[in-house]
């Protein structure tokens, strides 16, 4: 698969990615052996079918606003750079990039990176706050019926209490920073490449 | 390059620093090697190349590696790659030969070890005894149930090695070496029970061969050494019953020392519950789809736990209905607890009229005891939970007064059984001597047991197995008559026993007996009310319910819940009988493992299938110590009627392993004496003589007490040191906190400035001519104004192309210079002038300046903030440039100077308000330490010199005064520069940091020409503020492009060479603190160490000029 995969993807395309995204050329062949083997119509560019077909994002009741991060405004396909680009969010931050030039562009797997795309997942409406409504919206997605819809308000509404800060019913990205503060997200949210 | 965007301008600035020496040289290529991000590290490799650590090296040598095999595709300049190829080569070469081969293997083991170590893990956890079982019913039930199950395995584990202790070293060598079955009178089944031995009524009641096998002690020889090896049975089981206790309590107490140790580790503040338990709720990872319905089913299970916490939270009533609510539950759980009790001695004493009276008994009758004493374990927790209910607790209080309540009531039920257990074992032991008195008299005394059994079989038969039914006999009834000593009643009853076969008097069996039957019969009630009150309700309740006139499901019956406390207790009751009856019956521990197992399946079946999760969920946690609590308490009550049955009672004559002793614990000393040596026997006596007794128990009271205050203390430490990490943690939080919010302003500070600025070559420049002609006109202005100074202007070009930096800075030193012109007007107040300005210029280079300063700047965290400062930095400098020039151009008269010199005084006090109050203190505290202001312009001095040899007026007293003093660069000098700089100077640090070895000879020459034309420094500074004022705009920007470049440089020194360039730290706090007033503070900082530098400045110029003139 590996070789099919190096052969498939040219060179000066791995190239780019290498330098867009920060994973290494044997990181990219996998991935993109990956991407084919999820790329069932087999044109190049991945559907959200091909991504409902992993079980994991399946049954993952925030799965659709997972696969929605693949996709950019208004498109329904993605092609391998896309993918990976979206995947850069996950590469695992390696220990000589710890402490770099902070002047530059920040890599797409910092931390603060990593964690707008999880803050992403939350904000429906994109509009850099996470709502009440947004908020119920996915828990609803995670509990199912189990719980009654004014247990689930109380608990949107104690989860917004506890994180906002500046009183504004809603969870801005600086609160979500906050919340998540020790939570170890630069190893929670990384792709474990078994080197 | 291309691929940088800012590459042009930096390779500018890099063209700009050509001039510089080797070390700028050097910073240039670390600037270089940062901004490419990637050789760095080869740079490191370079100034510290004897990194002894393996772990380093070989570190550093995978990745030149890999730089070697990537080189081509990195996007860098063919120069660079070939530079940084021939380096990571050479660094390979020459440390490859350090780390041996093995090195590589080692590393590539530890990955391998590490995957297998996780498959290791995983197929581990496979063989944890229902641990997937368990965890599937965690995540549905939530971590409360789970931990009946858990506590359930965790009972097992303890039965199991109580089942090997006892069939290891008391069954199987009885079974083995022992006599065989029917080889004594004590193994055999007597001949007229032989008939009805099979019977199922008789294995019921655990009579027949049952009775006479190795379940109980009775079967077991008291041959002191059985086998070919010389087994000690008696001695080993008198061992083992007391290491089956000892090792109970022994588990029990490591596992609740742990457990508290748990509950520390965890006792944690958690902040953001429910933000947690919502953001961070889901396992991405889980792929399955089972899997993803039992998170589903744990995240909605912590979800409620927390809503009830909160809800308990908030709950309020008033006081008084709540404590009498209390009361009242209380009350009547009292009083159904005496209920219970006084129906189980009711029904004990009823049975016992029944078997006096009647001959023949029926099922129930003979049952009665067990199964009313089962119902009321049934039924009284139910009634406790309703109680409980009125009580209005914490559901984590009211569970365990629930417990509490339930183990009361086992306990009183067990108590009442085993005293009647007891009562019976009196009887029975002072009847037999009798009877041996009355008819055993003889020698023969097989014979005599013999006798009656064959005499009186076909009488008594019946009544023989009534007795063994477990029911109570006459000799109760006898014994609780009042008046009647228990000789008489014995007496008067003995012809009822004495017809008895003596066999039968084994009461230890007896005992066992009883116990395993009411481990039977707890079993069956237990898989019955399993299937009554979950299984058969839940049918009922899902299939009945459509057709019903009511909600079956959400109204009365519901679908039943898992009782943890119930069941709970129950297997602490279970487990209390096995430990009582353990010494009587070996195998108990061996059937009670049989039960656990059959009650683990059956309940989470049961759980799984018929249960509903609780509505009321909470966290019972795992290092929860009140069940073991509560089990360590059964424990100890279940030991003692053991205990005192082996110290009271006399044992069995004709079975058991202790049969003709007189008491059981004979045994041992029976041993030592025996078998042991003498002196040993002789060393015991005295040990346990109260003598050696005594002072031992009082050395235990000691050592208890001294281990129990210890304990106390170290809590105390515990909470304390807990507290402390607490509030540890808020600072750190706050703090961190706050630095975001300052990374945040700085770089809102970053666009304001950057939204100013244009071109930066072309404002320079334009800025440099408009200077020219300011400081012309400002010239001619001050000539005007002082009569002394030579109007000729300069240009002074070098000066100020050299950096912006030293502009304004001469901004800065304008109100000192006018204040000191207002004064002493006139030459002396030139000669002060130039004074003042080099000490900005001086400052740069001073190392020992430099060097605190680096600490200071490494205070400051990290890089990105020593870039913002230097932006902040940039702004207080623009602020300050434009007072003063306010000041300059709107008046600029005498009365304008005292203006000058009052109006820092403001910005000084307004100063607190924006910085931190401490550090406040320190800036205000600084200046006193200056008191001898001349000092520290004593490194001027020789420039001084120059000055006069240049022909301008100089006291000759000041140079005389100053030229022992130090040059710029003594170090002696530094406290005072130090102070200085940090607050006046800081904001030209990064000029210097970059042109570091520039500086200086530029400096020089600067200073010759400036002092070349004194006019012309004096002027300069008016000129510049005129300057700035018109044209802010362009020059603000200008000068912030350089410091960009600059810091970046600075840092990247700052990483490479341990140089201290950076004092920016000081003004960076200071700045940060400012947030959306940082307008002001940067006004009034700067503006306030000039004020104070004049102030000092006047009196120790004045004695100067005073000596001169």
């Amino acid at each position: 698969m590996g070789s099919r995969a190096s052969t498939l993807l040219r060179e000066e395309e791995i190239e780019e990615i290498k330098k867009e995204t920060g994973f290494s050329h044997s990181q990219i062949t996998r991935l993109y052996s990956r991407f084919t083997s999820l790329d069932k119509g087999e044109n190049g560019t991945l559907s959200r079918e091909d991504f409902q077909r992993i079980p994991e994002l399946a049954i993952n009741p925030l799965g659709d606003r997972i696969i929605n991060a693949f996709f950019p405004e208004g498109e329904d396909q993605v092609n391998f750079r896309g993918f990976m680009r979206t995947l850069a969010h996950f590469r695992p931050i390696e220990d000589n990039e710890k402490n770099k030039d902070p002047s530059g562009t920040e890599p797409l797997n910092s931390r603060t990176n990593k964690l707008l795309f999880a803050f992403r997942l939350y904000d429906l409406d994109r509009d850099d706050k996470i709502s009440r409504d947004e908020l119920l919206q996915v828990l609803r997605m995670m509990v199912g019926v189990n719980i009654s819809d004014e247990q689930l308000g109380s608990i949107a509404d104690r989860t917004i209490q506890e994180a906002d800060q500046n009183g504004d019913n809603s969870i801005s990205f600086n609160e979500f920073i906050k919340v998540l503060e020790k939570v170890d997200v630069e190893q929670k949210m990384s792709i474990r490449f078994l080197h | 390059m291309a691929a940088h965007p800012s590459a042009p301008s930096r390779a500018l600035n890099s063209a700009r620093r050509q001039r510089s020496l080797k070390t700028s040289r050097r910073f240039y290529l670390s600037y270089q090697d940062q901004s490419y991000g990637f050789s760095d590290e080869e740079e490191k490799d370079e100034e510290q190349p004897d990194s002894n650590d393996p772990e380093k090296v070989f570190q550093n040598i995978q990745f030149q590696k890999e730089i070697i095999a990537n080189i081509r595709s990195r996007p860098w300049p063919m120069a660079h790659k070939l530079k940084a190829l021939r380096q990571a080569k050479e660094i390979v070469l020459k440390y490859e030969g350090r780390l041996t081969r093995t090195r590589g293997y080692q590393a590539a083991g530890a990955d391998l070890l590490k995957k297998v170590s996780r498959v290791f893990y995983n197929v581990i956890v496979l063989f944890i005894p229902w641990e997937v079982r368990i965890k599937k019913i965690e995540s549905h039930f939530g971590s409360g149930v789970a931990s009946y199950f858990i506590f359930l395995r965790w009972l097992f584990g303890i039965n199991l090695v109580l089942t090997a202790m006892t069939g290891a070293f008391v069954v199987l060598p009885e079974l083995l070496a022992g006599a065989p079955y029917g080889s004594t009178k004590s193994k055999t089944v007597p001949e007229e029970q032989l008939s009805s031995a099979q019977d199922l009524d008789t294995i019921w009641s655990l009579g027949g061969y049952l009775q006479y096998s190795v379940l109980f002690y009775g079967y077991y020889g008291s041959v002191r050494k059985i086998g070919s090896v010389g087994y000690r049975l008696p001695l080993a089981y008198f061992l083992v019953g007391v290491a089956v206790f000892a090792y109970s309590f022994l588990v029990l107490l490591r596992k609740m020392a742990k457990n508290s140790r748990l509950s520390l580790v965890s006792a944690s503040d958690e902040n953001y519950t429910f933000c947690w338990r919502v953001f961070c709720a889901w396992d991405y990872l889980i792929g399955n789809h089972e899997a993803a319905e039992s998170k589903g089913a744990a995240i909605v299970n912590s979800i409620r736990e927390a809503i009830v916490e909160e809800q308990e939270k908030k709950k309020q009533t008033s006081l008084m209905v709540l404590v009498s609510l209390r009361v009242l539950a209380n009350v009547l759980v009292l009083l159904s607890l005496a209920g219970s009790i006084y129906i189980i001695y009711f029904v004990v004493d009823r049975s016992q009229r029944l078997e006096q009276e009647k001959q023949e008994l029926t099922l129930w009758e003979k049952n009665e005891v067990s199964v009313v004493v089962s119902l009321i374990t049934m039924i009284a927790p139910s009634a406790f939970e309703l109680v409980a209910q009125l009580e209005m607790y914490h559901p984590r209080t009211c569970l365990r007064f629930q417990l509490a309540r339930v183990l009361v009531l086992y306990l009183g039920n067990l108590y009442s059984l085993i005293i009647a257990l007891l009562d019976k074992v009196n009887s029975m032991n002072s009847a037999s001597p009798a009877a041996v008195a009355n008819w055993s008299d003889s020698s023969a005394f097989l014979a005599t047991i013999v006798l009656p059994g064959e005499e009186n079989q076909s009488t008594i038969t019946p009544k023989v197995s009534e007795w063994q039914n477990g029911t109570y006999s006459p000799t109760m009834e006898a014994v609780r008559t009042p008046g009647v000593t228990p000789f008489s009643t014995n007496k008067n009853i003995s012809p009822e026993f004495s017809i008895r076969p003596l066999q039968d008097q084994c009461w230890e069996t007896y005992v066992g007996q009883e116990m395993l039957k009411l481990s039977v019969i707890d079993m069956i009630f237990t898989v019955a009310s399993i299937l009554l009150i979950d299984f058969f309700r839940g049918l009922f309740v899902r299939y009945v319910s459509d057709c019903w006139c009511w909600d079956l499901e959400s109204k009365f019956p519901e679908y039943g819940e898992f009782k943890i406390a119930e069941n709970v207790l129950h297997l602490i009751y279970n487990q209390g009988m096995i430990w009582m009856g353990t010494f009587f019956s070996p195998c108990l521990p061996a059937f009670n493992m049989l039960k656990l197992i059959g009650l683990m399946y059956l309940r989470s079946w049961a759980v799984l299938t018929c249960d509903v999760p609780h509505q009321q969920v909470f966290r019972a946690s795992r290092s929860n110590n009140f069940y073991l609590a509560m089990l360590l308490f059964m424990l100890f009550l279940c030991m003692l009627p053991t205990v005192f049955a082996i110290v009271r009672y006399r044992p069995s004559q004709h079975c058991g392993p202790f049969s003709g002793q007189e008491k059981i614990y004979d045994i041992i000393p029976e041993t030592i004496a025996a078998d042991f040596p003498l002196w040993l026997s002789a060393v015991l006596s005295y040990v346990t003589s109260p003598v050696v007794v005594l002072p031992a128990l009082l050395l235990l009271f000691m050592l208890i007490y001294y281990l129990q205050s210890i304990a106390r203390s170290l809590k105390f430490t515990n909470n304390q040191l807990r507290i402390q990490l607490q509030t540890k943690q808020q600072a750190d939080r706050r703090e961190c906190r706050r630095l975001q919010e300052n990374v945040a302003d700085k770089k809102r500070v970053l666009k304001f400035a950057a939204v100013r600025l244009p071109a930066p070559e072309g404002g320079e420049e334009r800025v440099e001519e408009e200077n020219k002609v300011i400081d012309q006109e400002t010239s001619t202005f001050s000539s005007a104004s002082n009569l002394n100074n030579s109007v000729t202007n300069c240009k002074s070009p070098e000066h100020r192309g050299h950096s912006i930096a030293t502009i304004t800075r001469s901004a800065l030193h304008k109100d000192i210079s006018q204040t000191a012109r207002v004064l002493w007007g006139g030459q002396t107040q030139i000669a002060q002038k130039h004074r003042k300005e080099y000490k900005p210029n001086r400052c740069p280079d001073h190392p020992g300046e430099s060097d605190s300063s680096d600490k200071l700047y490494h205070q400051g965290t990290n890089r990105p903030a020593g870039l913002y400062t230097d932006h902040t930095r940039f702004k207080s400098l623009y602020r300050k440039a434009t007072r003063p020039v306010h000041r300059k151009s709107t008046q600029y008269v005498i009365v304008n100077e005292h203006g000058a010199h009052r109006k820092p005084l403001q910005p000084a006090s307004s100063a607190p308000r924006c910085s931190r109050p401490k550090e406040l203190a320190d800036v205000m505290e600084l200046y006193p330490q200056h008191g001898c202001w001349p000092t520290t312009f004593s490194p001027y001095q020789p420039y001084l010199t120059e000055e006069e040899e240049e022909g301008v007026e100089t006291p000759s007293i000041q140079q005389f005064s100053f030229s022992q003093t130090l040059q710029p660069q003594s170090l002696s000098n530094l406290t005072h520069p130090v102070n200085f700089y940090v607050e006046d100077v800081a904001p030209h640090k990064p000029a210097r940091g970059l042109h570091r070895s520039q500086v200086k000879p530029d400096w020089q020459d600067l200073t010759l020409q400036m002092h070349s034309h004194p006019d012309v420094r004096s002027r300069k500074p008016p000129s510049r503020e005129s300057m700035l004022h018109s044209k802010m705009k362009a020059k603000p920007k200008n000068r912030h492009k350089v410091e960009v470049c600059l810091t970046e440089s600075d840092s990247a020194s700052l990483a490479s060479s341990s140089d201290p360039q950076n004092s920016s730290s000081d003004q960076y706090i200071q700045v940060i603190h400012s947030k959306e007033k940082y307008l002001k503070p940067c006004n009034s900082l700067p503006n306030n160490t000039p004020r104070a530098g004049t102030d000092l400045n006047m009196s120790a110029t004045n004695e100067l000029i005073y000596s001169n003139v």
